[in-house]
């Protein structure tokens, strides 16, 4: 297994529930999992099967009902709000399924967000560079809506990269994308984790995508397996 | 109905914005109904009350007794009629002499407005809608002082006596003369005969009053116009020169432009929720025209749920400004009588039509985007959506403008706002585009949330505009009505301070002026001065005969040709006069001539320029003088006022008695008892009545206006929710994704906070420099007051604008701040 000092995730009887009108829903229960640094991690499951409610825990995004999330050494669970961001700025880098570029910012703007909020002054020139290693450099003052769903990803995956995160998440970031640009794509964001040497969290339902990472699991019914 | 059409009906009664327009219209509906209910009704006592100046809605003076054709066109219309005699006539008792004005009344007299009277000399007065009856007089206090007489004493008057039963203290149609030289005496119009005072030729007045209907007073006043001759003249409200009619004519104007702003104001919020609902409903119809929607039923699909809503709305408006306008009245309190006349059926139409106005010009032109919907939409989002500006602007601009005509009807109201507004847009939208890029050129090492903030605003340009421009107009409304409620309530107060004197001295001889002067200053009274009075009249003009040089219709219209004028001499300005030609007196020593300062006004109207030669006849001794300087005056003041000044000195060899006026509190007042024991051969005169119905006015329209600006503000209040939601979604996705990429709450507020503050800044200036723009327009070309500087929208644009849309935003999107990250998570 890994050492203690390697470790950089590890949630132990991780539950949420959530409260219906029908009565409570339990979506995740007792999950346990250790990510050591530099591996990469799928998580594949069914829809509805807790995927993206395990992402957000582990991203301090949302909160659990029971249990506990150490992320860098720190209890996430045991973190407010802002705190939290605090974390996420400094040490995790996000794709999501539908881009979630800011509409109102230009592709490299979108980039050097993450790193103004960290009030980086070169923030413009990592952000181009970063866009020039995703092959945006023409699009750089171009707005999200102007650009086709492939290219928002690339702007997204350089945004992800922009504060180098020790952890990216990655909530099925082919899910909006036609295979071929869903490939390329991948194809992309394992590149760049490489060259990171970022540890990745690949949440998808897509079983050939996760054959790519270092190790599987499957979230069946809010229950996590390694298979 | 199509089950198709209640289920979009259905569904959108849910939607927000839906919700929000019907709010909106509701509101616009409402402020109207209310506002205009509320004008009709106190139009109606505004006019109702300015007709008591008259004491009659329709007034006909004339030298003569009217023609057996004039009775007969008057017998023939249905109007209420009463008629009044005034001539002057030497009254005597107990051996005393006096020359008094008389003026005998037919029973209806007042048609309009109450006499004041009182029970017993300097008491207190209490209001009758009728005058003497037969047999009996009523006479001023001076008549009783000056023959020694009490209540109950006889007085002759021609051939009879009559007994003196009360004190006339105010005559609704006496006008700005209420220091006129003769003193009153009313008696019954039976009496006139008995007294044999009127003989053939005698110089007298006779008024002819009529009240009614409006109709049967057009009619009356048409056919009478035809047959009057050069002696007979209709008096109107303006010709009285009476002031309070003068004032409450232009608060009346005032009013209706509030409202059409307050209107306006509603206007804009329904069509920025109009954009929000097109763009909400823009991919709905998109599929529904992909599925093979045909473009009637899909048109149908439109207006159907707008008719509904808009209906539903203007039903709700009617209900809530009925409550509203009852709510204003009740507020009033006793400043309104407790019978208001009841409200005309033009509320109720001119509110229909002006929501309807509203509504189809504030919002076709976004509908008539969502009939041409393009289903390729669904296929691939444009680059940036189209907003109908142009169609916009040209259609709320031709429903503006019929809204003004509606509300004010007059052309250059309409047109100045209508500039107003089509500069404030076009100007502002250049502007803040320059704006916005120099912000981001020369903040790019500045504050993180600064940077962001401006870059966020830069790339929303469009809605930034469409946000400043509706933010700005609202406080550019609000800022003229505090401008304009400020210039006519100043230009009111400051005439008619709170400290006014209410009491008028004539008749002081000189020997008594150092010793009344005195009196006054050792019972610590506020007075005005004492001014030298000759009475004199005014009888060629650069050596030509008054006759020859004016015009009979001047003479007639002009009063004061025919009577003895107050002149004056002084050698400092009086402090409410303005010199507006020439220059104020010169030490006479310095001069060879006599230099006289004239009233503008009367100047104008005796075609009098600088340099004419004026003479008056003083008793039997004449006086000639230069006129060298021009004046206004403002005869609302209560203290003084002279047509003609001259140089101090220049009356010296003439017969002088002094006038001037003073205040006496409630506890200095039986003082007067003294004074008038004291000095005898001075007239003393109560003007408490007049003062507190000017200020009265003052507060009962400041109130109104007051109401009207909360109307406003609940208007606004609506625009800033519809930006609001036009923005949330954009905000909330925004907040979100600020926070996946590690921004703290603090962070992101900042960032806002400076969006909002340059937004509210912005905003403020524009509407500052438009509102010093349209005010002064206002002010010089349509209610003709002077244009001054007013602090208090200063401070209203560019400190309290600013300051309450920072806080304003930062409260709208306190939830949105919450929003939490994973929100991105969940959508796909």
């Amino acid at each position: 297994m890994t050492t203690s000092n390697s470790l950089i995730l590890n949630c132990s009887k991780l539950s949420k529930v959530v409260q219906t009108s029908d009565g409570p829903i339990t979506i995740l229960e007792d999950v346990n999992l250790d990510v050591v640094q530099g591996t990469s991690i799928a998580i594949i499951g069914q829809s509805g099967s807790g995927k993206t409610t395990l992402l957000s825990l582990l991203a301090g995004l949302d909160s659990p009902t029971h249990g506990e999330i150490n992320l860098f050494q720190q209890a996430v669970h045991n973190l407010d709000e802002d705190q939290r961001a605090k974390l996420r700025n400094e040490h995790i880098g996000f794709v999501f399924q539908a881009f979630h570029l800011l509409p109102s910012f230009t592709a490299l703007e979108n980039v050097m967000l993450p790193l103004e909020i960290n009030n980086e002054s070169s923030a413009r020139t990592v952000a181009t560079e970063l866009l020039q290693r995703v092959e945006m450099l023409h699009r750089l003052n171009h707005y999200p809506a102007t650009l086709s769903g492939g290219e928002q990803q690339r702007v997204a995956i350089a945004r992800a990269f922009a504060g180098n995160p020790p952890l990216l998440l990655a909530d099925e970031p082919t899910g909006n994308l036609d295979t071929d640009t869903g490939e390329k794509i991948i194809e992309l964001l394992f590149k760049l984790n490489q060259e990171f040497n970022t540890t990745l969290i690949l949440v998808t339902h897509d079983e050939k995508l996760s054959r790519r990472c270092d190790i599987k699991y499957r979230l069946n019914e809010g229950c996590l397996h390694i298979i | 109905m199509d089950s198709f059409y209640s289920r979009l009906i259905k569904r959108q009664i849910q939607l927000t914005t839906v919700r929000l327009f019907c709010i909106a219209v509701t509101i616009a509906c409402a402020v109207t109904f209310s506002i205009s209910l509320l004008s009709d009704r106190l139009e109606q006592l505004f006019t109702q009350q300015s007709k008591e100046v008259l004491a009659a809605d329709l007034l006909l003076s004339s030298t003569t007794p009217l023609s057996t054709d004039q009775e007969n066109i008057i017998a023939r219309i249905p109007v209420q009629t009463a008629r009044t005699l005034v001539f002057q006539t030497m009254a005597n008792a107990n051996n005393e002499f006096m020359l008094a004005s008389v003026k005998a009344a037919s029973d209806n007299y007042p048609l309009r407005g109450q006499l004041q009277i009182s029970a017993s000399a300097y008491g207190e007065a209490l209001a009758s809608t009728k005058g003497p009856n037969p047999g009996e007089v009523w006479v001023e206090n001076r008549v009783l002082h000056q023959l020694n007489l009490a209540i109950g004493d006889p007085i002759n008057i021609g051939e009879r006596a009559f007994p003196i039963t009360r004190v006339l203290v105010f005559e609704p149609d006496r006008g700005g003369s209420f220091y006129s030289f003769t003193p009153r005496i009313m008696m019954h119009w039976q009496d006139i005969e008995s007294t044999e005072v009127v003989q053939l030729g005698s110089r007298v007045r006779y008024g002819y009053l009529f009240a009614g209907k409006e109709a049967a007073l057009d009619d009356l006043s048409s056919s009478l116009r035809e047959t009057l001759r050069s002696n007979q003249s209709f008096i109107s409200i303006e010709e009285s020169n009476e002031t309070i009619a003068a004032a409450m004519q232009r608060a009346y104007r005032f009013l209706h432009v509030t409202a059409i702003i307050a209107i306006l104001l509603g206007a804009v919020a329904t069509a920025l929720v109009s954009y929000q609902y097109t763009q909400e409903m823009t991919y709905q119809y998109a599929i529904l025209r992909c599925l093979g929607l045909r473009s009637t039923k899909l048109t149908l699909s439109i207006l159907v749920p707008f008719l509904l809503f808009s209906g539903i709305a203007i039903l709700v408006g009617f209900m809530l400004g009925a409550a509203a306008h009852l709510i204003i009245l009740n507020g009033l309190g006793d400043l309104i009588p407790e019978t208001l006349p009841s409200a005309s059926a033009k509320p109720f139409v001119i509110s229909i039509m002006t929501t309807l106005i509203v509504v189809v010009s504030f919002t076709w032109p976004f509908l008539l985007q969502l009939v041409r919907t393009p289903p390729k939409l669904l296929l691939r989002r444009p680059e940036t959506t189209h907003t109908p500006v142009l169609a916009t602007m040209i259609s709320a601009s031709i429903g503006l403008f019929i809204l003004a005509q509606l509300g004010i009807s007059d052309w250059a109201l309409s047109v100045t706002i209508l500039f107003g507004l089509f500069a404030f847009t076009a100007i502002t939208y250049l502007i803040i585009s320059v704006i916005i890029k120099l912000l981001i050129r020369y903040n790019q090492s500045g504050n993180v949330h600064a940077r962001l903030g401006t870059r966020m605003l830069a790339a929303n340009k469009r809605m930034v505009n469409v946000q400043i421009i509706a933010i700005g107009a609202t406080i550019f409304c609000l800022a003229l009505i505090y401008t304009l409620r400020d210039d006519l309530l100043s230009s009111w107060q400051s005439k008619v301070p709170a400290n006014a004197p209410n009491f008028f001295v004539i008749n002081l001889f000189s020997e008594d002026k150092t010793k009344f002067l005195a009196e006054l200053e050792q019972l610590g009274i506020n007075h005005s001065g004492l001014y030298p009075i000759v009475r004199g009249r005014l009888t060629t003009i650069n050596g030509n005969a008054v006759r020859e040089v004016v015009s009979k219709e001047s003479r007639q219209v002009d009063n004061i040709l025919n009577r003895d004028l107050a002149l004056t001499s002084a050698s400092t300005l009086p402090q409410d006069n303005e010199i507006i030609a020439g220059e104020w007196h010169q030490p006479p020593t310095s001069v060879t001539y006599n230099s006289i300062s004239v009233e503008a006004e009367l100047a104008d109207r005796l075609g009098l320029k600088l340099g004419d030669e004026l003479e008056f006849t003083v008793d039997t001794n004449t006086i000639l003088g230069k006129i060298t300087s021009l004046r206004t005056v403002e005869w609302e003041s209560f203290t003084p006022n002279f047509y003609m000044i001259f140089a101090a000195g220049n009356l010296q060899h003439l017969p002088t008695t002094f006038i001037g006026s003073f205040r006496l509190t409630q506890t200095q007042r039986p003082s007067i008892a003294k004074f008038v024991k004291q000095f005898p051969n001075a007239s003393f005169f109560d003007v408490n009545f007049l003062l507190e119905r000017i200020q009265g006015i003052t507060h009962k329209i400041s109130f109104a206006i007051e109401m009207i600006l909360y109307f406003s503000l609940a208007a606004s209040l609506i625009v800033f929710m519809a930006i609001e939601l036009i923005l949330h979604h954009s905000r909330v996705y925004s907040t979100a994704i600020f926070k996946a990429v590690g921004a703290e709450t603090n962070l992101v507020n900042r960032v806002y906070r400076s969006q909002f503050f340059i937004v509210g800044i912005t905003a403020g200036i524009f509407a500052y420099i438009l509102n010093t723009i349209v005010s002064f327009s206002l002010a010089h070309f349509v209610i003709e007051s002077v244009f001054v500087f007013n602090p208090k929208t200063a401070v209203l644009c560019l400190i309290i604008t600013p300051i309450l849309i920072v806080f304003s935003g930062l409260l709208s999107i306190y939830k949105t701040q919450q929003t939490p990250a994973k929100r991105l998570l969940e959508q796909t």
